[in-house]
């Protein structure tokens, strides 16, 4: 069955279980939240029927597209942080020696084995009131008061850029590992300064790793409810934590669905528009 | 006996292997040339049993095995690439097919023993197939192959990845094991010296078919198309006008050229022939020999051993070589006239 | 040449970004304090020692060992059939199904979460052993998935017909050629499962209600006061899993190539 060359459709056969847990946990429930999106939902009470009031609501009802926006905000700005912040690290680990790349390897792999809530405590410890930065501020007596630093987006998105940096740093390093230096040193021997080879050759090379790491940054960022649930309290509402509270306190399961389909699309279209980019790329 | 029947293997639009008919009798090395993409692995792999025939069948032993799967054929194979497994030693590596039949570690110990042996590699049990030569490895492959006794062994281009001087003396080794163990053997190579010095017969390939099987002597002397006669040793092949008939001779000719030839009778008005260039004999002009005829030395490609000699005759080009004869012998300048000798037992008919 | 100096600047900047939260969150779980503040006024082991008498904060760690213990190894049989299955089945539609076996990694496991309850409801497994494992599961898999996917990459084809040639059953090349060789990417996988289990919240959060594992007694303490027993807990966590990573490291290539993320 694992056998032959021609790929055989026994093999399939080795998917049977991966199908069953998927059925139950993935498709099926996905499924559901589809059609729930398009039940009815009166005090309380669920119909099952095809209506697009829940959307018509989400949509209309001042909330639901303000913190969607917000949401894809706070994720633009993760990812702009993460590029930025992943891209130099990446090519860094390029540059470096055998000794040197495991190690800058081994701290930037280390965080995505690290537990998120765990990291999103430390990041509490650090930002808050009576945080590391505040205490230290106030004690050398640069500050008086403490400084506002979570509770809001910032807070947000600099312990959600902690959680997926390494997300968008190993695409952009397997882009540039994958460069045929000899390409950057015939561009060189052309006459190429060292910045006109990065900016010429090399950036251009490595974009694809580059936009495969942003968008996935970006998705993932868009998804998380812990981190802003944490790091922004009730201040900082994002579109999971929106759709939990629709769920969990007001059981309105068909708004909460609707909401989550709608959360499903926008990230759907970030993949598309990351496709386009791509192929248009080559 | 080993018997394939018609195989054919088709990938999509590509036919890969053609109508293959093909007997090894006991004891037999059989070699399957041709260029590259001909057809060669993926006969083997049909006769090994990794790939489905799309139609024609292989027969061991009178059992039709066609639908057998690799594992239960009894068949040993041997790969350019060794395909040692890394993680295990070599007398691990040799011992897998004993213990895949599950047979005693007793026997396992001794006919590994006698395996590692037969390849002179006693004293590398305990290595790892990292820790070998390129030519420790391609031995351990072997005995590994061997090992299982099985009724036929297969080997995909085994010397590919060697260096000339090893590569000569693992063939007479494999050749000297193989006569001992009686093993049916079909071989497969690119290389047509390779071919010719181990084979006791040897199937040419093209284009996913067989064109002609025979001993080496037969395919070298008496080639059947013009394929055959370039595919194996140089040759020249020329297209010649039927001019008439001398005693028992047909006398072939064009612009200059004038051969004689022991042909069958025939209507027909042109002639495809081969010569070897060993047999076209060049002496210096004026030496008078009947049936003898003039051309210009072209040029002279010297090879150690032998020299080429591309000679103008006419409007063709006769390929001439002469073995090194060295000093006092005679080598014609490029330019020179020659005077060209070719015997008409020398002349071979083509069929195409 | 300025661009080296430059990257390495901004590449130590980084790090310490990524590492110095977790030193000060080590250096604050000693505290000896009643409430956490930079820095402690004095240091001991206080907190470690509540959060290991402490009912509720023994079971939750408890139940997170224990459910992570099934579904790692769990996630380890299913991916790697799996992977095989894709690696060894019909080349088209191979990378669609691909993609749908790693879905579970990048979609929001919240709506996933949701679903899953519904799905638990309907079934009655609300607040279930049984409903947890199979949910944690779906979001383990993908990681092995990967993992060994990439590490079937490097399995050599002609050692496995060798083996077959030799007598080699489909059981007998799978132990003897094909898991020897992606061992590396099986282990890395397993404890990639290991840790998306025990650190999985959102999923737990919506299946359990009284099944409490170990991020959710930290969240739920949280949202009480920030209390330095979360610091302690945390910092266990953060060892356990530094020592897995460690591990991870050290055995597999997998992670070192960056095909851990595609
Ligand atoms: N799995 C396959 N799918 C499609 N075509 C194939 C496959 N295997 C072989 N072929 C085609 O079949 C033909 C014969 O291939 P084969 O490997 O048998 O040649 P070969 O004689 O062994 O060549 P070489 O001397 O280069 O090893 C080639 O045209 C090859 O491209
Ligand atoms: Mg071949």
């Amino acid at each position: 069955m694992l056998g032959s060359e021609d790929g055989s459709w026994k093999a399939w056969l080795l998917l049977l279980p991966v199908a069953a847990v998927y059925a139950a946990t993935f498709v099926v429930p996905l499924g559901l939240i589809f059609g729930l999106s398009l039940a009815e939902f009166d005090a309380g009470v669920v119909t099952p029927g095809f209506d697009l009031s829940n959307y018509e609501a989400a949509l209309t009802d001042g909330l639901t597209l303000p913190i969607l926006w917000r949401t894809v905000e706070l994720a633009a700005m993760v990812t702009i942080g993460a590029a930025v912040m992943g891209y130099p690290v990446a090519l860094q680990m390029r540059r470096s020696g055998p000794v040197l790349r495991t190690v800058i390897l081994a701290l930037i792999v280390a965080p995505l084995l690290t537990s998120v809530i765990v990291r999103n405590v430390a990041w509490l410890l650090v930002l808050g009131r009576t945080g590391f930065i505040n205490e230290t501020l106030m004690a050398t007596g640069l500050i008086s008061r403490p400084l506002p630093l979570m509770y809001n987006n910032f807070g947000v998105a600099l312990a959600t850029l902690h959680v997926y940096l390494t997300f968008a740093a190993l695409p952009i390093y397997a882009a540039l590992v994958s460069i045929d230096r000899r390409i950057e040193e015939s561009a060189a021997s052309l006459g190429a300064s060292p910045s006109a080879v990065f900016w010429r050759v090399t950036f251009p090379l490595s974009r694809s790793g580059l936009i495969a790491g942003c968008s996935l940054v970006f998705i993932l960022s868009m998804g998380l409810y812990l981190t802003p649930a944490i790091m922004g309290g009730s201040f900082v509402v994002t579109t999971p934590m929106l759709i939990t509270d629709l769920a969990r306190n007001q059981y309105n399961w068909p708004l909460a669905s609707a909401v989550s389909v709608l959360l499903l699309l926008a990230i759907g279209l970030i993949l598309m528009a990351t496709m386009s980019l791509q192929r248009r790329r080559g | 006996m080993i018997v394939l029947k018609s195989l054919t293997k088709r990938f999509g639009e590509v036919t890969a292997v053609r109508d293959v008919t093909l007997t090894v009798t006991p004891g037999e090395f059989v070699t399957l040339l041709g260029p590259s993409g001909c057809g060669k692995t993926t006969t083997l792999r049909m006769i090994a049993g990794f790939t489905a025939p799309t139609g024609g069948r292989v027969e061991m032993a009178g059992t039709d095995v066609t639908g057998r799967p690799p594992h239960r054929r009894e068949v040993g194979l041997v790969f350019q690439s060794y395909a040692l497994f890394p993680h295990m030693s070599v007398q691990d590596n040799v011992g897998f097919g004993l213990k895949m039949r599950k047979r005693p570690a007793e026997e396992v110990a001794r006919r590994v023993d006698e395996a590692l042996g037969l390849v002179k590699l006693a004293d590398f049990a305990d290595r790892y197939p990292s820790a070998l030569s390129g030519g420790q490895q391609q031995r351990v492959a072997l005995a590994r192959a061997l090992v299982i006794r099985p009724q036929l062994l297969l080997l995909d281009e085994p010397f590919g990845a060697l260096d000339k001087q090893l590569r000569d003396h693992m063939q007479i080794e494999l050749r000297t094991l193989q006569r001992q163990l009686a093993l049916p053997t079909i071989f497969v190579t690119h290389d047509q010296g390779e071919a010719l010095s181990m084979s006791d017969r040897v199937a040419i390939m093209n284009a996913g078919e067989v064109v002609q099987i025979g001993t080496p002597t037969e395919l070298y002397e008496r080639p059947r198309t013009a394929f055959v006669a370039t595919f194996l040793g140089r040759s020249n092949v020329l297209e010649l006008d039927v001019i008439g008939r001398e005693g028992p001779l047909t006398v072939l000719g064009r612009a200059g050229l004038r051969l004689h030839a022991t042909l069958p009778q025939s209507t027909a008005s042109t002639r495809r022939v081969m010569v070897r260039p060993e047999r076209v004999a060049m002496r210096p002009p004026d030496a008078g020999a009947p049936g003898a005829m003039t051309g210009t030395v072209r040029a002279a490609n010297y090879f150690g051993q032998s020299i080429d000699y591309p000679i103008e005759v006419g409007a063709e080009t006769v390929e001439a070589m002469s073995v090194n004869p060295g000093a006092g012998g005679f080598l014609p300048e490029i330019g020179a006239e020659v005077d060209l000798e070719i015997a008409s037992d020398a002349v071979w008919p083509l069929d195409d | 040449m300025k661009l080296p100096s430059l990257t390495l600047i901004a590449t130590l900047f980084i790090l310490v970004f990524l590492t110095a939260p977790l030193f000060i969150l080590i250096v604050q779980s000693f505290t000896a304090e009643a409430h956490l503040r930079f820095p402690p006024e004095s240091f001991g082991t206080r907190w470690y020692g509540y959060i290991f008498q402490s009912e509720p904060w023994r079971e939750a760690g408890l139940r997170s060992l224990l459910v992570a213990g099934i579904v790692a190894p769990g996630a380890l049989v299913i991916g790697t059939m799996a992977a095989l299955g894709l690696d060894r089945g019909p080349g088209f539609g191979r990378n669609g199904l691909y993609a749908l076996l790693i879905a579970p990694m990048v979609l929001p496991h919240l709506v996933l979460a949701l679903g899953m309850l519904h799905v638990a409801l309907s079934m009655g497994l609300e607040d279930t052993l049984l409903a947890i494992v199979l949910g944690h599961l779906t979001i383990a898999v993908p990681y092995v998935v990967v993992t060994v996917g990439a590490s079937l990459q490097s399995v050599d084809r002609m050692q496995e017909e060798a083996a077959r040639s030799l007598g080699a059953n489909d059981w007998n090349v799978f132990r003897h050629v094909i898991f020897p060789a992606i061992r590396p990417g099986v282990l890395g996988g397993a404890i990639f499962a290991f840790i998306a289990s025990f650190d999985e919240f959102i999923v737990t959060f919506f299946l359990a209600t009284f099944q409490n594992t170990l991020p959710l007694q930290i969240f739920s303490t949280l949202s009480f006061q920030v209390e330095p027993s979360i610091a302690a807990a945390s910092t266990l966590v953060l060892v356990g899993t530094a020592l897995l990573t460690a591990l991870i490291l050290t055995q597999g290539q997998v992670v070192a190539s960056g095909k851990i993320v595609k």
